[in-house]
């Protein structure tokens, strides 16, 4: 096992590797100068020269991407070029809006979504299946943004249940932060849920046929105890994978919802970057996302490796 | 076509119904200038944000442009890009799921390529690359084509690798057939029901980011007509013209949940074991 681990740990080095690689080529082939845009059409020759020396954009781009890489190393993300702060700072600040909204969408995602699934493979072909089946359908059809602005309509316009935008940190709202959160977690917990429900229909569907199920119904086991004993775990494997797969869509979710109810997350930091050509900010937000989704998948690896021996062996 | 005979045989109703709201939808898109007389980008400021009636079915937007005209040509453009977006994942992620599957010296470079790409969303990769590219259809297309071949690529390249070393492949190549014989004519042939199932799924992510995309003001640039965009302008007028915002959102769910329904019916009518399922 130990060595196992020390082996997908080191796998990881080519991929955030390259995933840096893809993050810097993709922003440093922006169009629109950025010493450009901050100093103005105005600038003077000389100005916009002093300021691109500053930046290091004089250099080639080869040159900057190796200091560059080297930096990040350290954890150094280089200034934002409009907040006026270390990259890494800012998206510190940013965190936890995000973090806190990724975190109740998943759980909200995971209750609805392994609800959902076992009760329908538990009553395959009745009535609960097919609703189920065509709620979680609806649940990866329909766009988040649009979902985001009805709930806000309803919710929030209609029935003042919620504030229609905004955020207060914790510090100052207590638990009233969580006012501002629902809504953008409700909207991308649907998506999540329908992923989760769907998996999880279809690996207890799978389960639910194998002999040792029989077995158990002959031995006289009632229904609860073989779905939530014994089905339940074996049918986790493929589920867990889901989860881990689209924990990274969720954050990418983020982005759009966070724009929606302008909560100050790490989602809406991004996107104002991209539209102000803000590079430090968007690489550190596209590697922030592509991380995370690396780790979480060396988790889910791991704890396949852990629940299923033949692997660890492999 | 396998899936053809396959369905002829079990007339999934998946795939019936998702086909037939599929046709209808795309008959709305191809006969759009014949279903409505209005030009879906002429303003007419005197009729702004009119409410459904007999003149405008769909009411009429801020500029007095009919929804219902804008909803045809939308759906229009959502289907030119999920349509042009498949072909070129099906292209690349085939060559690229062809080349690593096959031949095993180049395969695990290509997959841990693959894998970094696949760490980032398909949504971000599109909103980033499509800042950079700039707005505009051929650009959202491109952007979104590049963020969905990895998985393509994965599911060609295990599907050849599973197929490759079976016994009649093995004969074709003692009987002399080349490479790409091999690969044409054996091959690609198998591994076309899973290339056919992730392009259906594929073809309606395509829509919701697209979709995305334009409300974002990333994608298809205004005034042309697209789902997404229309959302964002109906945002505004949420309170004092809610039927602006109600169509296109509809519209775009009708045709992802459509395409979904397909591609969950051509996944179960490629599992072997589908005599079980459908059992009644």
């Amino acid at each position: 096992m130990r060595n196992y681990i020390i082996k997908r740990i080191l796998l990881l080095i080519p991929i955030i590797l390259i995933v840096a690689v893809i993050a810097f080529f993709i922003t440093n082939l922006m169009p629109g100068d950025p010493v450009r845009v901050i100093l103005g059409n105005m600038a003077s020759e000389a100005e916009v020269a002093r300021l691109e020396k500053s930046l290091g954009l004089d250099q080639p781009l080869i040159m900057r991407f190796f200091r560059w890489l080297a930096n990040i190393m350290k954890g150094d993300f280089g200034e934002s070029l409009y907040l006026n702060a270390p990259v890494s700072e800012v998206l510190r600040q940013r965190l936890r809006p995000t973090l806190l909204i990724a975190i109740l969408a998943e759980i909200l995602g995971i209750t609805a979504g392994l609800l959902l699934g076992i009760l329908a493979a538990v009553k395959h072909r009745k009535f609960l299946d097919q609703f189920s089946i065509t709620l979680s359908l609806f649940g990866i059809s329909i766009p988040s943004f649009w979902l985001a602005l009805m709930l806000m309509f309803v919710f929030s316009v209609k029935l003042g249940w919620f504030p229609v935008s905004g955020y207060e940190p914790f510090a100052e709202a207590g638990f009233g932060t969580f006012r501002y959160l629902v809504l953008p977690a409700v909207t991308l917990a649907f998506m999540q849920a329908g992923l989760i429900a769907r998996m999880t229909r279809s690996a207890m569907l799978d389960t639910l046929k194998q002999d040792y199920i029989r077995t158990a119904k002959s031995k006289g086991l009632s229904t609860r105890i073989i779905v939530f004993k014994h089905a339940l775990k074996n049918s986790m494997l493929p589920v867990i994978t889901v989860i881990g797969h689209n924990f990274a869509v969720l954050l990418g979710g983020t982005w759009i919802v966070e724009t929606i109810f302008v909560i100050p997350g790490t989602g809406f930091m991004a996107i104002n970057a991209i539209m102000r050509r803000d590079i430090p900010v968007i690489q550190a937000s596209i590697i922030f996302v592509a991380v995370i989704y690396v780790i979480l998948n060396l988790f889910v690896d791991l704890s396949y490796a852990f629940l299923n021996p033949k692997i660890r062996y492999n | 076509m396998l899936f053809l005979k396959k369905y002829k045989k079990y007339k999934h109703p998946y795939v019936t119904t998702s086909i037939i709201i599929l046709i209808f939808l795309s008959f709305l898109s191809l006969f759009a200038p014949v279903l409505t007389d209005y030009n879906p980008v002429r303003n007419d400021a005197r009729n702004r944000l009119q409410p459904p009636s007999r003149e405008h079915l769909l009411g009429t937007d801020q500029f007095g442009r009919d929804i219902f005209a804008r909803i045809l040509y939308g759906i229009r453009t959502s289907m030119e890009v999920g349509l042009a977006v498949v072909i070129l994942t099906v292209i690349f992620g085939g060559l690229v799921g062809v080349t690593a599957g096959y031949y095993p010296q180049i395969d695990k470079i290509v997959m841990r390529i693959l894998d970094a790409m696949m760490a980032f969303p398909g949504i971000i990769i599109a909103i980033s690359l499509a800042a950079i590219w700039g707005a505009g259809k051929l650009n959202i297309i491109l952007a979104l084509s590049f963020a969905y071949f990895p998985k393509m690529a994965r599911i060609v390249r295990s599907s050849v690798i599973s197929i490759k070393d079976l016994d009649y492949v093995d004969s074709a190549r003692a009987a002399g057939a080349n490479d790409l014989r091999i690969i044409s004519k054996y091959i690609l042939k198998n591994s076309a029901s899973p290339i056919m199932v992730q392009a259906t799924f594929n073809f309606a992510l395509a829509i919701l980011d697209e979709a995305a995309l334009s409300f974002l003001g990333v994608g298809i640039m205004p005034p042309a007509p697209s789902l997404g965009a229309m959302v964002t302008d109906a945002r505004t007028y949420m309170v004092v013209a809610p039927w602006m915002i109600l169509a296109p959102g509809i519209m775009i769910v009708l045709t992802v949940l459509s395409l979904n329904l397909l591609g969950d019916g051509l996944r179960d009518l490629m599992d072997p074991h589908l005599k079980n399922t459908l059992k009644k």
